[in-house]
């Protein structure tokens, strides 16, 4: 039987993955709001990756493209389409959470805050904001369309911002 | 809705953890910016995570693929056992018809059963390891 084909060789996977691994473990840790379902969902991801037929693509097409497959991954996850996984749960926005928010002191967990946001949401301030993707390619991780981006992210900041006031953070930048 | 033209480099110098004093000046009067500041810091405190190292990764997937490969060859044959058994079928239910008697097919029915059975086993537990 033939050796199976993978799309990248040891050594090019090896860079490809010191680049992407941890922003991808970040991104699912925030999205699933739990380390070992990431950590799953991480490497199925790159499964999928290395065993998908793709044509030459640029360095962050690339990453894209993996962004896009675990964007879809943890989607299954929510919505229990994944043999085996209890299905992730979508928000905490309980007004017992809510209080619970509002004592997190100045530093608080982003993860609790994210935790408000709709699934999507999260996707998409993680995207824009940590990650610094455009609106195009926004768009295509999340499979939707690239005027939709600005709107829905005005939202969501605006939501976000909001949250963060009404818990006292305040930017702390390096001038 | 009010989109700023400066939003894409307060987000680069969020990112940079630096913000130029134009830019911080220009974010204090812009609620859009001020907005984009607050979100990006706020979510640039947490990046850091551990993960699996990339050879073991990479030696799962390899492993993984190999054993998709097999289970996608093995499917013709399991097709064709299939198919055996559902005319094996169709023989005896045939031959008992044309008979009047159920006593051969049944024994004919049963040695290859027991063939068949034996070949699975054979192929299952020793060839496959």
């Amino acid at each position: 039987m033939n050796q199976p084909r993978l799309s990248l060789s040891p050594e090019t996977f090896q860079d490809f993955y010191a680049q992407t691994a941890r922003p991808l473990k970040s991104y699912l840790v925030r999205l699933t709001g739990n380390a070992a379902v990431a950590d799953e969902v991480l490497q199925e991801a790159y499964y999928k990756f290395l065993r998908a037929e793709l044509p030459a693509l640029g360095e962050r097409e690339r990453k894209n493209y993996l962004f896009r497959i675990a964007t879809n991954l943890v989607r299954d996850l929510y919505r229990g389409k994944v043999e085996g996984a209890l299905p992730l749960k979508e928000t905490v926005h309980s007004t017992e959470e809510e209080s619970r928010l509002e004592q997190v002191p100045m530093k608080s967990d982003v993860g609790k805050v994210l935790n408000t946001l709709k699934p999507r949401e999260r996707e998409l301030v993680w995207l824009a904001y940590v990650e610094g993707s455009s609106h195009r390619e926004i768009a295509e991780i999340m499979g939707l369309r690239e005027v939709s981006i600005r709107p829905m992210l005005f939202r969501v900041r605006q939501k976000l911002a909001e949250l963060l006031k009404s818990i006292g953070y305040c930017e702390r930048m390096v001038m | 809705m009010d989109p700023c033209a400066f939003e894409t480099k307060v987000l680069e110098a969020a990112h940079r953890g630096e913000l130029p004093v134009d830019l911080a000046a220009h974010a204090a009067s812009c609620a859009t910016c001020a907005e984009t500041l607050l979100v990006a810091s706020f979510l640039g405190e947490e990046t850091k995570a551990e993960v699996p190292p990339p050879g073991l990764v990479y030696w799962k997937a390899e492993l993984r693929a190999r054993r998709d490969q097999a289970e996608r060859a093995m499917r013709p044959m399991r097709a064709m056992e299939m198919a055996a058994l559902i005319l094996l079928c169709a023989v005896a239910v045939g031959l008992g018809a044309m008979s009047g008697s159920w006593v051969l097919p049944a024994i004919g029915v049963g040695f290859v059963a027991a063939v068949g059975g034996l070949g699975w086993v054979v192929k299952t537990y020793l060839v496959r390891g």
